[in-house]
């Protein structure tokens, strides 16, 4: 089956950089070895977040080894970023800033490493789609969903999981927020084939200031699903 | 890299694929190609309209024509991940001989010297679309679009030269 297929592939690499590699058999969920100590952003991010409006400093998060500046936390404000989606089936092609996103609303965003690929398809999103409503009812204005897929990919996947208006399901074709953001899982050296990703991780914003970050270690799916979210409001 | 001609031979690389057992494969073009007669067709995007809605469902349908005039393997390439290739491919119940193979990180497009810069449009580096008819991995037919237009990359045109 493709889940172990690649869990082997992941294993292999992760047990190659001596790190853990967070199986779940529970979930039966892919996880991959998160390039942590590797900040893609260390250097990118320093100019990129300068240039962004940040109302608090930003904050150092303890991870693994790495020197981890440059990571998005709670207090920051999130990076200003261009996502893309299709609005409809038939639709133009559309953008939308992360600043207008979020601008005076209590905003979930989470993001997931690929469109069509196992955890991401079978219970990270769905789990948001069954709790949009309880989300609403506790004062959440948007729930978006955003990976580094373009958004004909992101459309196409919106579709066959049968998302409706609970759910934007948004494009970061070229990881410009996950690069803003210090989120990158850089998957390049794995056969797979999927090139820099975003870690998985759910978050709340208000007013477009990270209230609440459940960021996982690479794609592994332990604390940034929808319960997860509802359970911090 | 000078994108690949007629008389060339088609290089070797790796590409992903979603077997029929749902296992992910990585499969040598070599390994899929030497000493046969195979068309290699490529297309910018996954789920896009061109592609999806005319490129594609031209081979799909003309693939037994194609099988008869000794063609043994129709292989289509696209600079997108496994995963996306394997679900595009799955809205093609009706596909019966075409391989969607993934060419995640767009190795393969650059040995081909075919890349595409879609960058502006949030889609990265990507494939021009093509159509190539290989004989055990000389390449007799290279019809390659300037971008990803549609007009000589069909399998009207394959057809027509074999």
């Amino acid at each position: 089956m493709a889940a172990s297929a690649l869990a082997a592939l992941s294993a292999t690499a992760a047990a190659a950089a001596g790190k853990r590699l967070l199986a779940s058999a529970q979930f039966r969920s892919i996880s991959f070895a998160s390039s942590g100590g590797r900040r893609l952003a260390g250097a990118a991010a320093g100019p990129l977040r300068a240039g962004v409006l940040s109302a608090a400093p930003r904050r150092a998060v303890s991870a693994s080894a790495s020197p981890a500046v440059g990571t998005i936390a709670v207090g920051d404000r999130l990076p200003d970023a261009t996502l893309s989606y299709f609005d409809s089936p038939d639709g133009e092609l559309k953008t939308v800033t992360v600043r207008d996103l979020t601008a005076g609303k209590k905003v979930v965003l989470f993001a997931v490493p690929g469109a069509f690929t196992p955890t991401c398809t079978q219970k990270h999103v769905p789990g948001f789609v069954a709790k949009a409503g309880e989300l609403r009812a506790k004062g959440v204005d948007t729930v978006a969903c955003v990976s580094i897929n373009d958004a004909f990919v992101m459309r196409a996947w919106k579709e066959s999981l049968g998302v409706g208006d609970e759910l934007l399901l948004l494009s970061d074709g070229n990881g410009e927020l996950a690069r803003a953001m210090g989120v990158e899982l850089d998957l390049s050296d794995k056969p797979v084939g999927l090139g820099v990703r975003s870690r998985r991780y759910a978050l709340l914003a208000e007013d477009g200031v990270v209230k609440v970050l459940n960021l996982e270690e690479g794609g592994a799916f332990t604390n940034s699903s929808a319960e997860d979210m509802l359970k911090a409001l | 890299m000078a994108p690949i001609g007629v008389g060339d031979t088609l290089p070797d690389g790796q590409l992903g694929w979603f077997d029929a057992d749902d296992k992910l494969q990585q499969v040598s073009v070599h390994g899929l190609a030497a000493i046969k007669k195979v068309v290699l067709f490529g297309v910018p995007g996954a789920f896009t309209p061109t592609c999806s809605n005319q490129h594609v469902p031209g081979f799909i349908n003309q693939a037994e024509q194609l099988k008869a005039k000794g063609v043994d393997e129709i292989l289509l390439v696209s600079v997108n991940d496994p995963f996306v290739m394997k679900a595009w491919a799955k809205t093609y119940p009706e596909n019966n001989h075409v391989k969607f193979l993934a060419d995640g990180l767009g190795t393969y497009t650059k040995a081909l010297g075919l890349e595409l810069d879609l960058s502006e449009k949030g889609l990265g580096i990507r494939s021009r679309r093509f159509a190539l008819l290989a004989d055990n991995l000389k390449v007799s037919v290279a019809n390659i679009e300037e971008g990803g237009q549609f007009t000589i990359s069909g399998a009207e045109e394959i057809l027509k030269a074999l």
